[in-house]
């Protein structure tokens, strides 16, 4: 009993102490993470009362309001974001469900392949698509309506409403529903569409019937992400809108910062209303999902998949052709642009490497390499580590205030990349903070909110993957709280916190919106480096710049891949 | 003289407004394995979770040999890394990014042995088990059966003072269940190790036990030796729990197996007796399970032996003896 006895004493000194530890780290995280969250929120709500009557004055009022619901350039706006929207989703969703669907359920050649292919043009810049696009689809000088014009058809301008729905359509917008939707759905019991298949339906009938149904939680949450993500849409419109005089929600906002008065009243009320209206749509979504849950596996099972027969070299190429527009073309055409004496211009004698000469001694774009360099890295760093605290409070502990922390990781998915922008912009406006505007700290403190919601979801779902008793076998054999969080907890995250790493240095090196309205000479990165070129007409220094993000950002995607990462929900 | 290793009074669990567990009071003697049995959600995983420190008691007071480990009055809490226990958890909880050896290891490198101390050590609690082999493996490498094994020795490497098992056998099949059931059991009484056992099974805990607390809904219903509670139940649930039981008229109740069944040939039934009708019988091997309806048109499942020679529509009597049946109110 001598052992026992020693513990006696230091037993009565044991007061309630992981708690104490847990609840100073969690209280400092919830602070800093509330803070940064919720203050440019709270700004762009405050400011969409205060009318600018000059440059640097503002007086209390309802102005901006009033524009919101009146101004007929702010109305077209508004119906162009929502119309755009639409029209994407109608297109993307069958699309997308039916090809996830092909690649998980059947034995369709190649599909790891295709998985890999979209899941790669998810991370592909969306600039960088537009750009390569813009080769292939210029009203006159685009190869493709070249082509169409000695067939005697076309021109099919991408400077048009349709246009932008193209562009986003092989952007990312059905390659990130694939990527989402098709993990989910390889997860799900082949024995439900067997029973349904033996009780007499066909294959399609089957698919509708009892497939989309089952999947429906799954369908609804991909469908509200990528609406989301569509409503804040931003460098597309930018580049593709003005020629066809096509302003939406995100271009308004940016473009009222280029005024001699900026309308900051009626863009944040604009805002306020774009926030309120993604949170009405996750309140949507959550109540059609209500109760439902997932349909998961919990056994084992082999899941049979659907032989293609006849369909199976017609549906290759199908997918074949998809992968070659959504990888080959960014791929093969941004880089030729680089080397086009004129962009656009397809002749006999149109080689050069001038462009790479000029961009590789221009000081703007190698100031703008260090700058994205430092930003990606920063961004990376202060989220890994942020982050890692924040799904183990969240995960792993009864911190009182981690449903809080939780919702407000969550909370900058629905601030559009714009309004982020614009509301740290107030922020470093205001005279203690003044001294960061204009800096990379300021670019990075919009990386790390922006990268949030993924960084934590991914955490989270790694950590909760490996239970709790990895951790609470080893306090049991004496380990204590900080030997356990070392020897156990970090070495079983790490490949997931690289992968977390890999995504924020992506998202940093290629991000536009969220840095858009912060970023001046000094600090700015190759991403707005780029749209300015674009907007001076210098697409050849624009096409050198998207091939660079574009290396370095694929680059750094297969290397998450390798890590382990594939994408899908909570995965 | 048996002594008290650990004992808790009186100690309670709240999750939210429910009382997971609800003032239990128990005490476990050196040497013992004592098994906390009790259907999913009944508060024997949260009670090994309150002895592990894993959860914290919200009322009552544990103490284990001297030391208070956790009184919720005096709001004293010893952390789980300082109560010197080891642990079987359900999943094993092997770490994966190690190898076997290193599993091992781990608790003797946190205690600062030098290396070839924990070598030996680890040597020879892997030949314990019976997995000496696999030292040098990754953990994710190993069965099912193996990862006990290596679990097992993780628990026992540091010599704790108490080991807690939580449904170690739940994720084997069943042959494999039963080998681990006598291996674990033998092992136990060679070290003279005390334990404290987890189960839903309660074949399980009636073979492994040398008391067993039948808990439900965060209540004890009843603890006792094993032979004790099948016997003489205390409460319908430890009854029903336990094991079959077939009620017969009158309100008396009997395991199936003390039960005396005979081809009907004119004798009268006694007090102790009635009649019924073989309807079918399901042969499972070993034996018949019979499905009997009495006279009273009551059904009942009773094993039959194969040598019998039985056939359904066979009229039969059942009879017993009274110190084997129990009368329950209604």
């Amino acid at each position: 009993m001598a052992r026992i006895n020693a513990y006696s004493l230091a037993a009565e000194r044991w007061v309630l102490p992981r708690v104490e530890v847990q609840t100073v780290l969690g209280t400092l995280v919830l602070l800093l993470v509330g803070s940064a969250v919720l203050f440019p929120i709270a700004l762009i709500g405050y400011q969409s009362f205060t009318v600018p009557i000059a440059p640097g004055q503002t007086v209390l009022g309802l102005a901006g309001w009033q524009a919101v619901l009146t101004e007929a350039s702010l109305r077209i706006a508004v119906s162009n974001t929502v119309l755009l929207t639409l029209t994407r989703q109608v297109i993307a969703l069958p699309l997308a469900v039916l090809m996830a669907w092909t690649i998980a359920r059947t034995d369709l050649p190649g599909r790891n392949w295709f998985e890999f292919a979209f899941w790669l043009s998810f991370f592909l810049p969306p600039l960088t698509v537009t750009l390569s696009w813009i080769l292939l689809l210029d009203p006159h000088y685009g190869l493709i309506n070249q082509v169409l014009k000695l067939l005697g058809v076309g021109p099919f301008n991408i400077f048009s409403f349709w246009g932008i729905v193209w562009t986003h359509l092989v952007a990312r917008n059905v390659s990130a529903m694939v990527m989402l939707l098709t993990p989910g759905f390889r997860n799900m019991n082949s024995s439900y569409e067997e029973a349904s298949r033996i009780s007499g339906a066909s294959a399609p009938g089957t698919i509708l019937r009892i497939f989309v149904p089952m999947m429906l939680p799954a369908i609804l949450t991909v469908q509200l992400l990528v609406i989301m993500r569509a409503l804040e849409s931003f460098e597309v419109e930018q580049i593709l809108g003005p020629p066809a005089n096509i302003q939406v929600m995100s271009t308004w906002i940016y473009a009222t910062f280029l005024q001699r008065l900026p309308r900051i009243d009626a863009a944040s009320a604009l805002a306020v209303l774009m926030i309120a209206a993604m949170l009405v749509l996750v309140a949507l979504r959550n109540r059609a999902v209500g109760s439902r849950r997932y349909t998961t596996v919990t056994g084992k099972f082999q899941a049979q998949r659907l032989a293609l027969g006849m369909w199976k070299w017609p549906v290759f190429a199908f997918f074949l052709l998809v992968t070659l527009l959504v990888m080959a073309v960014p791929f093969v055409f941004a880089t030729l642009g680089t080397l086009m004496k004129l962009f656009g211009f397809f002749s006999n004698d149109m080689w050069t490497l001038a462009h790479w000469q000029e961009a590789l001694s221009d000081r703007d774009l190698l100031r703008a390499l260090q700058n994205t360099v430092m930003l990606a890295v920063g961004t990376a760093v202060a989220v890994v580590v942020l982050n890692s605290f924040i799904a183990y409070l969240i995960v792993r502990t009864r911190f009182v205030g981690r449903h809080v922390l939780d919702f407000l990781t969550w909370l900058p998915f629905t601030v559009p990349g714009i309004l982020l922008s614009f509301g740290l912009l107030t922020l470093f406006l205001t005279p203690l903070l003044r001294f960061m505007y204009g800096s990379i700290v300021a670019l990075i403190v919009a990386g790390v909110i922006a990268g949030l919601p993924l960084a934590a979801q991914i955490l989270k779902a790694n950590l909760m993957q490996f239970g709790s008793e990895l951790e609470e076998a080893s306090w049991l054999t004496g380990a204590s709280w900080l030997q356990t969080y070392r020897r156990i907890v970090l070495p079983l995250l790490t490949p997931t916190l690289v992968v977390v790493a890999l995504i924020a240095l992506i998202g940093a090196a290629s991000n536009i919106s969220q840095v858009a309205l912060l970023s001046n000479a000094a600090n700015r990165p190759l991403s707005m480096l780029q749209l300015d070129y674009m907007a001076q007409g210098r697409f050849e220094l624009a096409s050198v710049v998207a091939c660079l993000i574009l290396f370095m950002t694929t680059a750094m995607a297969v290397l998450a891949r390798l890590f382990g990462y594939r994408g899908g929900l909570g995965g | 003289m048996a002594e008290t290793v650990l004992r808790l009074e009186a100690v309670s669990k709240l999750f939210g407004a429910t009382r997971a567990v609800d003032r239990v009071s128990l005490e476990v003697e050196r040497g013992h394995v004592f098994t906390l049995l009790g259907p999913s959600g009944c508060g024997k995983t949260t009670t090994l979770r309150m002895i592990a420190g894993l959860e914290r008691p919200d009322e009552g007071r544990i103490t284990f040999g001297h030391a208070t480990i956790a009184d919720a009055e005096r709001r004293v809490f010893v952390p789980p890394h300082k109560r010197n226990l080891g642990m079987v958890f359900q999943s094993y909880a092997i770490w994966p990014h190690m190898t076997v050896f290193d599993n091992v290891a781990y608790p003797l490198r946190l205690r600062g042995l030098p290396k070839r101390e924990i070598a030996n050590r680890v040597d020879r609690v892997l030949a314990l088990v019976g997995i000496q082999e696999f030292a040098q493996r990754p953990a994710p490498d190993l069965s099912g059966g193996q990862q006990q094994r290596v679990a097992l020795s993780r628990a026992l490497v540091y010599e704790p003072d108490l080991l807690l098992l939580d449904e170690p056998f739940s994720n084997l099949d069943a042959r494999l269940r039963v080998q681990m059931r006598v291996e674990v059991r033998l092992l136990q009484q060679r070290l003279g190790i005390t334990v404290v056992f987890v189960t839903h099974d309660q074949v399980e805990a009636l073979s492994m036990s040398d008391r067993i607390a039948v808990l439900n809904r965060g209540r004890l219903e009843q603890v006792g030796v094993p032979s004790e509670l099948y016997d003489r139940p205390a409460s319908p649930f430890v009854r029903d729990f336990l094991g079959q039981t077939i009620r017969l008229p009158g309100n008396v109740w009997i395991r199936p197996e003390d039960v005396q069944v005979t081809r009907r040939n004119g004798t009268i039934p006694s007090p102790t007796s009635v009649e019924g009708v073989i309807d079918t019988l399901l042969f499972v091997g070993d034996r018949y399970e019979a499905h009997i309806t009495l006279t009273t048109g009551e059904p009942m499942l009773i094993p039959l032996a194969r040598a019998g020679a039985w056939s359904p529509g066979d009229r039969v009597l059942l009879s017993w003896s009274n110190d084997r049946a129990q009368v329950w109110p209604e």
